[in-house]
């Protein structure tokens, strides 16, 4: 399993254990640093959070309906 | 070269590094490859995440410019270029870019409601193939450059 592999799985599981929220996760140890109901609300705790930091922001898509993009 | 990518949730979704080039500050973030998208875009609210104003004086705002579901929309035009990761060099103390798109300005939307931007035609057309296998675990995304 390479890294790229491996990311997608830490993402999916914190998708799953977290399906409303958005996340910031560090790249590196795969920990979710930072966490808030949308992206707004990650503005800056994203921003604080990428100082020699590789991270990656994500959210679950809202499953109420179904999506037609 | 050909890079092959597991969707996100069993989507075309891929995790694309975004930075912003006044800034210089980027992070990467899941992406919707979406062949029916003429132009990538992202929520407007992703502005954000660079320390951004979408209200900000040089911020160029252009109404009603982009059209889906939801009818007409404004978007906000900023200075961001998309890249892919290298899945197989990538490793935990460094994420390899392998690839950079050609596109430096790209609308943020006002009215695009999803957890992610969108992978439009404009920077599809800068590869040379893309394709999806479906999986028994989900979706396969092969992009040749």
């Amino acid at each position: 399993m390479n890294y790229y592999e491996k990311l997608v799985k830490h993402i999916d599981r914190s998708m799953k254990a977290h399906p409303r929220s958005a996340m910031v996760m560090d790249m590196r140890s795969f920990d979710i640093i930072a966490r808030g109901p949308n992206f707004k609300s990650l503005g800056e705790k994203a921003a604080s959070a990428q100082a020699g930091v590789s991270t990656i922001v994500f959210q679950k898509r809202n499953q109420k309906a179904a999506w037609i993009l | 070269m050909t890079y092959c990518y597991p969707g996100i949730d069993g989507k075309p979704i891929i995790i694309v590094g975004v930075q912003c080039l006044l800034s210089h500050r980027g992070f990467f973030t899941s992406m919707l490859i979406d062949t029916g998208a003429d132009e990538t875009c992202f929520p407007a609210s992703f502005a954000e995440l660079f320390g951004h104003k979408n209200d900000h004086p040089h911020v160029e705002v252009i109404p009603a410019s982009v059209q889906g579901i939801g009818g007409f929309s404004d978007s906000y035009l900023h200075s961001v270029q998309v890249s892919l990761l290298d899945p197989v060099k990538s490793t935990t103390r460094k994420p390899v870019i392998a690839w950079s798109s050609k596109i430096k300005k790209s609308p943020f939307v006002d009215k695009l409601e999803c957890p992610h931007g969108l992978l439009g035609m404009d920077i599809m057309n800068e590869w040379r193939e893309v394709c999806f296998q479906p999986h028994k675990k989900g979706l396969w995304i092969k992009i040749v450059i």
